[in-house]
């Protein structure tokens, strides 16, 4: 998690430090999902905008490509300086709200502008005095909270009219924490994911649910008849398509599967009941997990404290306010941090997760796919139970090559 | 001919729409600090100083119309033109100084009251906590009309001051040719220099940093339509003569008894003392009744200033159309401000007039940058549109920040350097 202001004035450099000027605004389009598309960069004899896509990493400078090249603005490329900072919010029947202090942008994985700080730590922190206040407050036993707003909740279309305009009324405005942004995200674009996929083509509309995590999935689902479920279970990949049907209720799950094609059928037939280990079986305890607002040094203490008798410590998992999984982070990605950063900053959100009725094919396949050393098991209410490690599945994994 | 009457009539009309905002803001910068200052200046300088307020009735007015044109035409007040075109950091810094210097003017505001003591004997505690009440009840209970049409009401009081002037037997002519030439006064250096603080003093008054966000805010929240532009235009010129009309009656009233019998004045209270033997028992206490009148304005449309000046620069609800459940921050504003000036108030340690002094002094000193804002926005077209400062316009309005500029520069040295 990023925020814009903190991202103004950083240097824009090519790895073999070729230096492009300083970062002054940046692009976003102007859809559903408002992917970052340009930034614009200033040197002391012009400005020029360079393509998002040659972004190689943004930490201490922004580092892009040797082959970064100017590019130009689209009719649908909104500024962020420009369209969002510093502008007025307001609500669904026009009254004022607040303005919007900051924006907060989503590295991971992809960069995207995921939220509207609206909170006076937002004020703070565009006045240089964020960690200063954090200070004071902490010595005082108290710690003002960052108040977001979901981009989720930004009715997106009103943006080209020059307005920041909500979906809610004022009242009804959910201020959310910074860790449960991801998620939020995600919920409030499932409201309008039902009519939202009517309009896409299946192949579209089967990537959408794809993309979803799997509490959401089963939601979608629910919400569906068996026809078009069955439509989109057939285009989604099978893994994904065995935990959601797992997931679901037996009677609709049955129904799904009898609208399916024959070989359709077999095929999930068989990755749901060839396997049937439960997960339960190779899960472990052994875990590591941290609340989203500790700091690197305060979860570098609890390691030391918590940690010496695992095997090793391949992945720390991140729980928000009410224990539920909201992000994973690497004890290599926590070196690389200051001391005082919060682990909502830099934790990667939405992690991939499994359920207990997950079928142990489909877990193995997921670890591999993404390349991950463990994963997270969940619950509904998305606390972890366990993890599976790829150490616990090798075993089965050699049985199957031999 | 009959045609001609209508459309007098109906332009008549259309300007009594958009009647209220400038004539306020105008008249409330003749609030407590105001009237004390213009006395100060009848009763230390004479007529001679009427040549300086005759100069401001022009700057008032140019100055109050961009500040008008800018909320007309962008819907928006000064607050919200600042935060969104110049960031946080200027408007977070803005906002702190305009806390302050509003602070400053409030509590001399309240300290009006204190002549209710003098003049009338009555507890100081009792005539604070009433007067708090009042314009609590106003602003909370009261919508935009109800406040607009209070305020208007209230300024009919002025008339006070008009008739305390003529009891006191001026020298007309004296008076008003003193207004386009300054004569009849000793030409000693101290004289002079007396001259130069006053002056600026008066100017740093009747110009002020809450009066530009005032207007701004105050003719936003009457949801003036472009259409009636001018005549919002013209009132703010109207205002400007208005109030300085006004104001020339304070400084006759002093200038003929206490400047002439050559009495030194320090309060507004000794002021309508003072003028009792020569003016008679009825002067004093219309005068009494002007200044607590004019606290009275002060102490609603200078808290008011601050609180619009902080939803603007935040983005939250503010209007006195509003809920007090909706305006929660505008109100609470409100409501600080008077209660810590009531306090200070009642503190009996506190030296109200060199408080009225340094905010006064203050006060000049922001205009310039307040100015520079101004300037820049209502010269932007794309805030303005077609409705950018004219050339003329445009070279008066800095010309009069540069003469602001010295003015308060020249306030720093002199207050730094008695």
């Amino acid at each position: 998690m990023l925020f814009f202001s903190e991202l103004i004035g950083k240097k824009v450099r090519t790895a073999d430090q070729y230096d492009h000027g300083t970062l002054v605004d940046i692009f976003f389009a102007n859809e559903e999902t408002p992917l970052i598309s340009k930034i614009l960069v200033k040197t002391d004899h012009r400005t020029h905008t360079l393509c998002i896509r040659a972004i190689r990493r943004v930490n201490g400078h922004i580092v892009v490509t040797k082959s970064a090249k100017n590019s130009q603005i689209a009719p649908n490329d909104l500024s962020i300086a420009k369209t969002l900072l510093d502008q007025q919010i307001i609500d669904l029947v026009g009254n004022k709200v607040v303005r919007a202090n900051d924006v907060v942008i989503q590295d991971l994985p992809i960069l995207t502008v995921s939220g509207i700080d609206i909170g006076i730590l937002g004020i703070f922190r565009r006045l240089g005095i964020e960690n200063f206040v954090n200070k004071i407050t902490k010595s005082f036993q108290f710690t003002i909270p960052m108040q977001l707003l979901s981009w989720g909740d930004v009715l997106n279309l009103e943006l080209e009219h020059g307005q920041i305009k909500i979906k809610q009324r004022e009242e009804k405005l959910a201020k959310i924490h910074e860790e449960d942004l991801a998620d939020y995200l995600e919920m409030t674009n499932i409201h309008n994911v039902h009519s939202f996929i009517s309009t896409l083509t299946p192949k579209k509309a089967a990537e959408v649910v794809e993309s979803l995590t799997v509490n959401y999935q089963v939601e979608v689902f629910q919400k569906f008849d068996s026809k078009k479920s069955a439509e989109l279970i057939d285009l989604i990949d099978p893994d994904e398509a065995v935990d959601i049907l797992l997931a679901i209720d037996r009677a609709k799950r049955d129904k799904i599967m009898r609208i399916l094609s024959k070989e359709k059928q077999n095929e999930l037939h068989h990755l749901m009941t060839f396997s049937r280990t439960p997960v339960g079986k190779l899960m472990t305890s052994e875990y590591f997990a941290v609340g989203s607002s500790m700091t690197v040094r305060e979860i570098l203490k609890e390691i030391k404290r918590d940690t010496g008798d695992f095997s090793s410590l391949g992945v720390i998992y991140i729980l928000n306010r009410d224990d539920q999984l909201v992000g994973v982070s690497s004890p290599h990605e926590l070196l690389m941090q200051d001391s005082e950063t919060p682990a909502y900053k830099f934790m990667i959100p939405e992690p991939i997760v499994v359920l207990l009725t997950t079928p142990i094919d489909v877990v193995i396949y997921k670890l591999l796919k993404y390349n991950i050393s463990a994963l997270p098991v969940i619950n509904r209410e998305k606390k972890i139970l366990g993890i599976v490690t790829i150490d616990d599945v090798s075993e089965l994994l050699l049985k199957k090559i031999q | 001919m009959k045609s001609f009457y209508s459309s007098i009539r109906r332009r008549f009309l259309l300007f009594l729409t958009v009647f209220g905002p400038a004539t306020i803001t105008a008249m409330a910068d003749n609030d407590a600090a105001g009237v004390a200052t213009y006395q100060a200046a009848g009763a230390s300088i004479g007529y001679p100083i009427l040549f300086v307020l005759f100069i401001i009735t022009f700057l008032l007015g140019i100055t109050q119309e961009m500040g008008i044109r800018l909320a007309v035409v962008t819907r928006k007040g000064l607050g919200d033109l600042i935060r969104e075109h110049y960031g946080v950091k200027v408007s977070v810094f803005i906002f702190a100084c305009l806390f302050l210097a509003n602070m400053g003017t409030i509590i001399v505001d309240v300290a009006a009251v204190k002549i209710l003591s003098t003049i009338f004997h009555i507890p100081i505690i009792v005539g604070v906590v009433s007067l708090i009440l009042i314009a609590f009840i106003v602003v909370i209970k009261g919508n935009y009309k109800v406040n607009q049409n209070i305020m208007l009401v209230v300024s009919l009081f002025y008339v006070a001051y008009i008739i305390s002037a003529f009891k006191a037997n001026p020298d007309w002519p004296a008076a008003i040719s003193n207004l386009f030439i300054p004569h009849g006064a000793p030409l000693t250096p101290e004289y002079v220099r007396n001259y130069i603080i006053i002056g600026l003093g008066v100017l740093g008054t009747t110009i002020t940093p809450w009066g530009q966000f005032f207007i701004s805010s105050f003719a936003y929240d009457k949801k003036i339509e472009i259409d009636r532009l001018k005549y919002s235009q013209l009132e703010t010129y109207w205002g400007a003569f208005i109030t300085n009309f006004f104001s020339f009656f304070m400084v006759v009233a002093t200038a003929a008894t206490l400047f002439a019998n050559k009495i030194p004045m320090i309060s507004s209270d000794q002021a309508a003392l003072a003028i009792k033997p020569f003016a008679g028992e009825i002067a004093t206490t219309l005068f009494a009744i002007g200044v607590l009148n004019a606290g009275f304005m002060g102490i609603i449309t200078v808290t008011l200033s601050t609180a619009y000046a902080f939803s603007e620069f935040f983005g939250l609800a503010g209007s006195l159309d509003a809920s007090f459940n909706r305006g929660r921050a505008f109100y609470s504003i409100f409501v600080i401000q008077l209660i810590i000036a009531g306090c200070i108030v009642l503190i009996p340690s506190v030296s109200l007039l060199s408080l009225a002094v340094y905010t006064q002094g203050f006060n000049a000193m922001m205009l310039p940058f307040i100015f520079y804002y101004v300037i820049k926005l209502t010269n932007n077209p794309s805030v303005m549109g077609v409705y950018i400062n004219k050339p003329y316009q445009q070279k008066i309005a800095i010309a009069g920040t540069i003469v602001i500029s010295i003015a308060s520069i020249l306030t720093l040295i002199f207050s730094l350097f008695p």
